[in-house]
């Protein structure tokens, strides 16, 4: 049996081997190009002495056809192979093609690191982007438990295996995925690791000791407590003296519009609503000291400090003069 | 010589500039002002003033900021800008005493300044008639506001200066003379007046014998609000007095509306904390809201104008309607701490009111305005932030202390000391002063006062709520009422006295105390008065008469109660808080003030409790005695003692015999 295909309309010779070459293409796309099948080399095997041109639309769709059946992608090598015997031009030709569908948008590339290498790797196709592909993957593979990356690996295959670190480190950077510390080998997770799951020996023998010596558990917490260091306070680069005075009489006009005529606003309630700016108590203070030292606000104190609550002081400004700014006013005269 | 030894010097034969550091009244004489400082404060208050006469609609204002900022020097200076406007008084009001008082004490206050002659500036200046024998009387002497005013009506000239109006006087004064014929003269005038804004008339006819000066003090007396005796009400020609809240509410209102449309009220309620007997008392606040709200809505020309520090904005707000505290608060007027600036003025300004150190500036044109001061001084003295004008007054004293070498260090004194110093200095004042009415809410808002802080054992104090109780005591299972009167009319107290039998027989108070100023007799030809009160006595009332002294102590109290519930008790340089003054009229009570507590304190021990006193001092230490002794001992019939200890099983118990015996219930031992 022969197929003759006529590289420039695809059409058969006779009626027959019209026919003939419909049942081949159709059998064709059925077919897993990937596996190797007996019947196949017998189809394709090519007529050493027909002398075919290549239609670069049909390379192209057959290009975009291996590649649907690859959802991480191939590199150019990868899917000439996967190709057709008869369309298996030189993989220049292959790589032209490819650069044209990535011009026109209808494939991806992504390009792997460099790694230690000299050599550039070479780029994996793919018709989707290749990284929140494979993130989305690795996301719904970490969904209801942890795994070693060996374990992730397994799941993609090994041309993306090979550069799993590099689609998992912007996962890791965002704390998307957690990096858990090693029990039975380190371990990678969407939750926070539980110092329960990693201390419960630790623990255990903790209270057990504190029972002993008679400690009731939360005369133990209680201690425990004791042992956390605060955690630093990532403070925001200070503003400009002008930009915070845009700031909080922009805040004190929408908290009370006659403020914008020195009518008075509570300070506790100008802290809350500048809370995302000024984040902690020392930055507010300094914001608001500073403008009266400007001369830009008047600041009021509280007439019976006596009679404030210790959370109604951390809300004012302290004045040093044995009370609390209780009010800011933007002076008119 | 060194520099500072010059300036020492210099500086030692001259008094320090910065003694003065508060203004207690609008009212008060001296007046030191630096226009440029709160002058945004003060253009607030006459935009509020043109705004009314523009839109002929009483407004609200509040006048805030911290303490010592200038509260009471800004009104000072509103009271003096009204001197040079024809259409505007100036009322100053102090807290009330009392929710149930505010009229009576808001017409005291009224009556009291528009007889103030604020344009008296204006009168001297221009030479008019009467000025050189300084003489009072229509035609004789200055006016005061309320006679300019009903002279602007008399006159049909609303805007006729101070000096055409005193012209005026003294040529009707020459047709007729001040007393009964002017008085008689004036009478369709007046009726007409009455009618057209609608006045009270009595009050209108007593205001003409005031302004005609016929039976002027007895008039005064009416209007102030004084319970006139029958005799006197007679010579007015009216029928009941002023003493009671719907009949001073009138008053009031026709003093508003005789003004006119053109004119402007300013009525300066000051002092809005001294409202509060405790922190959680709203009593007064909602009082004082809807009287004042009340009184807006009757009046189209009014500035209600209130003072309160800024702290106590909140307090306000949340006593009242959400509507009236929009009404109150309808405009703002904030005072503001001092910059270096402005500060540098307000010191410049003081020390360029001494003569002497003006005239050392001037001998040497190095040393400047500021001298014996420097900016560095001021840099010093000033925080960064600002301070209220009253601090900055105080730094700048000390500082020119400094300068001459003055710095005395007083021996240290305790906080108990330093208050009975002020307090004789204030009591010693206030009993010089004479009294044109005894008001009887300084003695109910006194006394309440004084018993929530110093209560008798085991009673509860709180202001009265049945009409005629002013202060009720409540003990475990006793009701006991202070009622006051001043009433000089013997039929209003005959009444009153008539009132307080109906209590005592429906038995809403087991025990009453009468109080009445020893000042104020009760006439023996008042033949019901006497027999009631002889019934009252009979029946257990107390009655106590406190002299002179102890009405000067009340008042001297409330006067210091009302700066420290601001946080305005500055004695010396130390601020003194309510809390002190508490402890110190604990602990150091005035004799004054002492006997007032113990003539209640006396009342509240009854015959009952000081027979289980007795009885408990009988069987202590013994547990249990026989009957007989028991009442031998004690001196009382055996069958009353038995009976007491059957209804005191608390106390003591009865063995029954024979012979009875009593025994001791050891809790009745720590019995308080």
């Amino acid at each position: 049996m022969e197929c003759i295909v006529n590289r420039d309309g695809c059409q058969a010779k006779s009626d027959s081997h019209k026919n003939l070459f419909l049942t081949f293409q159709e059998d064709f796309s059925k077919l897993s190009l990937t596996k190797r099948n007996p019947f196949q080399k017998l189809v394709f095997m090519p007529r050493k002495t027909s002398v075919r041109k290549l239609d670069i639309h049909e390379v192209d769709d057959l290009i975009l056809k291996v590649l649907s059946r690859n959802h991480f992608g191939l590199s150019a090598n990868k899917i000439r192979n996967d190709l057709p015997a008869s369309y298996r031009s030189p993989i220049k030709q292959i790589a032209e093609r490819l650069d044209n569908l990535l011009a026109e948008g209808r494939l991806q590339a992504w390009q792997p690191p460099k790694g230690r290498a000299q050599k550039s790797p070479v780029p994996i196709y793919s018709l989707e982007p290749l990284e929140p592909l494979i993130a989305k993957e690795i996301l719904q593979l970490l969904k209801s438990q942890s795994l070693r990356p060996a374990e992730i690996k397994k799941n993609f295959p090994p041309h993306v295996n090979k550069y799993l670190l590099s689609f998992l480190d912007p996962l890791i950077k965002n704390r998307t995925v957690k990096w858990h510390p090693p029990l039975k080998g380190k371990r990678l997770s969407l939750q926070e690791p539980n110092p329960a799951d990693f201390l419960s020996g630790e623990i255990k023998k903790l209270f057990e000791k504190g029972e002993k010596l008679g400690f009731p558990a939360e005369a133990i917490l209680y201690a425990v407590q004791g042992y956390v260091k605060p955690l630093p306070i990532k403070k925001p680069a200070p503003l400009a003296i002008e930009e915070t005075q845009k700031i909080i009489f922009k805040a004190m006009t929408s908290l009370k519009p006659a403020a914008a005529q020195g009518a008075l606003v509570y300070i506790p309630e100008l802290r809350k609503a500048l809370r995302e700016i000024f984040p902690d108590k020392d930055s507010f203070d300094q914001a608001i000291l500073n403008l009266a030292r400007l001369e830009k606000v008047q600041l009021q104190s509280h007439s019976l400090p006596a009679e404030l609550t210790a959370d109604q002081r951390q809300a004012m400004i302290d004045n040093k003069r044995g009370s609390y700014f209780m009010a800011i006013g933007i002076r008119m005269e | 010589m060194s520099n500072h030894r010059q300036i020492q010097k210099l500086l030692a034969p001259i008094p320090n500039p910065f003694l003065l550091d508060r203004v207690d009244s609008p009212w008060q004489e001296s007046f030191y002002d630096v226009p440029d400082i709160n002058r945004t404060a003060s253009t607030r208050c006459q935009e509020s003033i043109e705004a009314i006469q523009k839109g002929n609609q009483s407004r609200g204002l509040i006048l805030h900021g911290e303490p010592g900022s200038g509260k009471t020097h800004l009104l000072q200076r509103l009271r003096l800008s009204t001197q040079k406007d024809p259409r505007t008084w100036f009322i100053y009001v102090p807290p009330f005493p009392g929710p149930g008082r505010f009229w009576r004490h808001l017409l005291e206050c009224f009556f009291y300044d528009i007889c103030q002659r604020s344009k008296l500036p204006d009168v001297l200046g221009k030479g008019l008639p009467g000025e050189a024998t300084k003489e009072e009387g229509p035609g004789q002497g200055p006016l005061t506001q309320i006679e300019e005013a009903l002279t602007r009506h008399l006159m049909n000239k609303p805007l006729a200066s101070t000096q055409e109006l005193a012209r005026w006087w003294v040529d009707i004064c020459k047709k007729d003379h001040p007393g009964e014929a002017l008085f008689r003269r004036l009478q369709r005038t007046f009726d007409y007046l009455t009618v057209q804004f609608r006045l009270d008339p009595d009050v209108m006819k007593v205001l003409r014998h005031y302004l005609t000066w016929h039976h002027r003090s007895c008039a005064y007396a009416y209007l102030l609000g004084r319970d006139l005796p029958d005799d006197d009400l007679a010579l007015l020609g009216v029928k009941q007095s002023l003493d009671e809240e719907t009949r001073a509410r009138e008053a009031v209102l026709t003093f508003c509306r005789l003004t006119g449309p053109i004119f402007t009220i300013i009525l300066a309620f000051d002092q809005i904390e001294g409202l509060q007997l405790t922190l959680e008392d709203l009593d007064g606040l909602r009082a004082f809201a809807n009287n004042v709200v009340d009184l807006m809505g009757q009046c189209p020309n009014l500035l209600i104008l209130s003072a309160v520090q800024t702290y106590f904005l909140d307090t306000l707000k949340k006593s009242m309607h959400v509507a009236y505290y929009d009404r109150i608060a309808q405009d703002e007027s904030i005072l503001t701490t001092l910059t270096r600036e402005s500060a540098k003025r307000l010191i410049e300004f003081r020390l360029n009111n001494q003569k002497e150190i003006v005239d050392l500036q001037q001998q040497d044109a190095k040393r400047g305005q500021l001298w014996p001061f420097t900016w560095e001084v001021i840099d010093q003295i000033v925080p960064p932030e600002g301070l209220p004008a009253r601090d900055l007054i105080r730094r700048a004293r000390h500082r020119f202390d400094e300068l001459k070498k003055e710095i005395k260090i007083p021996p240290p004194r305790s906080v108990g000391e330093a208050i009975s110093q002020h307090w004789n200095e204030l009591f010693e004042k206030q009993l010089q002063q004479p009294e044109v009415r005894l008001n009887e809410g300084v003695y109910e808002d006194g006394l309440l006062r004084l018993l929530q802080t110093k209560p008798p054992k085991g009673w509860r104090v709180h202001r009265g709520w049945e009409r005629d109780i002013h202060v009720l005591l409540e003990g475990q299972n006793e009701k006991m009422g202070i009622s006051v009167s001043n009433s000089e009319n013997m039929t209003s107290l005959a009444r009153h006295l008539g009132r307080l039998q109906t209590m005592i027989s429906s038995g809403k108070v087991n025990r009453l105390i009468f109080l009445r100023d020893a000042r104020l007799p009760i006439k023996p030809t008042a033949t019901v008065t006497q027999q009631r009160l002889q019934d009252l006595v009979q029946k257990g009332m107390q009655v106590l008469r406190p002299p002179a002294e102890a009405y000067a102590a009340l008042n001297v109290l409330r006067e210091l109660w009302n700066k420290a519930a601001e946080n305005d008790l500055i004695i010396g340089d130390s601020s003194m808080s309510m809390g002190q003054l508490k402890s110190w009229l604990v602990e150091k009570t005035p004799r004054s003030l002492q006997e007032l507590i113990d003539v209640c304190q006396g009342v509240t021990i009854s015959a009952l409790d000081e027979l289980i006193d007795k009885l408990i001092e009988t069987l202590k230490g013994q547990w249990m005695v026989l009957l007989e002794d028991a009442a031998q001992k004690m001196a009382v019939p055996e069958t009353e003692l038995a009976q007491l200890v059957i209804e005191k099983p608390e106390v003591a118990g009865l063995l029954a015999g024979p012979p009875m015996v009593l025994f001791l219930n050891p809790e009745a031992v720590n019995r308080t």
